[in-house]
């Protein structure tokens, strides 16, 4: 894993992903986008894939989390399992203090 | 803003699961993807491949097979980069279909 300096949140931080709506390539779908979750790793530091797709080197890198959400916090008519959660890997710029 | 690609949670159908083997045309163009970008030549990265794809028009990117879209995408790409134009793929592509009817 590539070494994180400085990561902003730790396992288990509650965090909100950003309620962003910008232009061009991003990496959250927009259904997680204003959802609450909490870290549930921090899976390493990367390239920015947002600045990679257009040519640019995505650097300096970024932290990446596995965020953890519960699907009813995601689905508003979701049928399943209250404890039912979704892992989605998030950047750090996407995620906010909750 | 909601790509083309981003349907998660969006209104549809049921999903086919049914499997199937992949065309000959769709190993070649993943093969020239793989190698002029991150495997070789690494003019484009998978990053920029995605996001070719991603910028195509909604109603054009919807009518389009999964290899359809790897095909536009990445001329798209290729032109961006000057590495060669749509019109050289079209013209290419005719002469080939006109070759492909003389020898029926």
């Amino acid at each position: 894993m590539s070494e994180v300096v400085n990561a902003k949140f730790a396992p288990g931080d509650k965090v909100r992903i950003a309620n962003a709506n910008p232009p061009g390539h991003r990496r959250v779908p927009v259904y997680a986008r204003g959802r609450p979750g909490i870290i549930e790793r921090i899976c390493g530091a990367f390239p920015n894939p947002e600045e990679r797709a257009y040519g640019f080197d995505g650097l300096p890198k970024r932290p990446l989390y596995r965020v953890r959400i519960r699907q009813t916090d995601i689905w508003p008519d979701y049928k399943g399992s209250d404890k039912d959660v979704l892992e989605l890997e998030i950047y750090e710029h996407w995620l906010e203090k909750a | 803003m909601r790509r083309p690609n981003d349907i998660g949670g969006l209104p549809a159908g049921p999903i086919g699961r049914r499997g199937h083997d992949p065309e000959p045309w769709e190993r070649l163009l993943t093969a020239i993807v793989s190698t002029v970008g991150p495997a070789k030549a690494k003019i484009h990265c998978l990053d920029e491949f995605r996001r070719a794809r991603e910028d195509l028009e909604p109603e054009f990117y919807n009518s389009l097979t999964y290899f359809e879209l790897w095909t536009h995408g990445f001329i798209n790409l290729m032109q961006e980069k000057g590495v060669l134009t749509r019109e050289e793929v079209e013209s290419r592509a005719a002469e080939i279909k006109d070759r492909l009817k003389r020898t029926e």
